[in-house]
């Protein structure tokens, strides 16, 4: 390598000088866009308000749901497990579909 | 021991972070605001708008960031892509600054060669400035650098190599003057 590339080389590779910030960031901080949080709260209280109904009706409903299902039970050929299953399945498809897929 | 640069972005998108992103800002206003400065020629307002485009792109897309490159890779890329949109739409003054303006031959003769070098390095081309201060400055890989422009690995050791000649020949004609 000659002189001149050394030279070059050297010069090349010496460090920046820093910029100071000067408020720069603070400008940049400043400037960026507001992101809702509606979406995300407004999820946070569907959920919270869901698990919350949810289980109020399960205990005030708990029992006469049952016994409709115990009178359909006996009049269809499906169990009750599998109609307590569909029932859960369909409340809950809606809030969760809407859960995942909002933003 | 500073906070890595992938567990900040994990605070804003998990937790939408301003403190986090803050960090990131003042850690990286300096390098970006070089870079810049040096593709815009020494402009330091424009770089500084730029700088501040970036940041902001960088907000506003940080949830798609997926870790697999470096942080800074992603980042300067998002700054040359801005450089570039910007510079398209002032193609006419680029025109005249390309064709006509001409920085070593204006300035006085300097006292260093890396002020010389800083000088010369404004006679290359947008492309082979950005080529050379992520090589040089940033002190990243060949193969980094074609990351970042998004250009073939052969057409980044091409455009160093290039440039180095006519870096030689700009510092030959300063020591004959």
């Amino acid at each position: 390598m000659d002189t001149m590339d050394a030279r070059l080389e050297v010069a090349l590779r010496k460090s920046e000088t820093a910029i100071g910030d000067d408020g720069f960031t603070e400008v940049v901080m400043n400037g960026l866009p507001r992101k809702s949080h509606g979406g995300v709260k407004a999820r946070r209280w569907t959920l919270a308000g869901a698990a919350a109904a949810g289980s109020v009706l399960t205990s005030v409903l708990g029992a006469p749901l049952e016994s409709v299902f115990s009178t359909l039970v006996l009049g269809s050929g499906y169990s009750m497990a599998i109609l307590a299953a569909l029932l859960f399945i369909g409340s809950l498809a809606g809030p969760v579909a809407w859960v995942l897929y909002s933003k | 021991m500073t906070e890595s640069e992938a567990a900040l972005v994990t605070r804003v998108v998990t937790d939408d972070d301003q403190a986090a992103f803050e960090l990131l800002v003042r850690r990286y206003q300096s390098p970006l605001r070089n870079f810049l400065r040096r593709l815009a020629r020494n402009d330091a307002d424009r770089a500084d708008d730029l700088a501040q485009e970036t940041f902001v792109k960088l907000y506003t897309s940080i949830a798609t960031y997926r870790g697999q490159a470096k942080f800074a890779t992603w980042l300067y890329r998002i700054a040359y892509n801005t450089f570039l949109n910007d510079q398209r739409s002032r193609v006419a003054e680029v025109e005249f600054d390309e064709a006509h303006h001409s920085p070593v031959a204006d300035s006085a003769p300097s006292a260093s060669d890396e002020a010389d070098v800083d000088a010369a390095l404004l006679k290359l081309s947008a492309r082979q400035r950005a080529v050379f201060d992520l090589h040089y400055k940033k002190g990243m890989t060949h193969h980094e650098v074609a990351n970042v422009l998004e250009l073939p690995l052969g057409t980044v050791k091409s455009d160093l190599a290039r440039g180095l000649d006519r870096l030689k020949e700009i510092f030959k004609d300063r020591e004959r003057d």
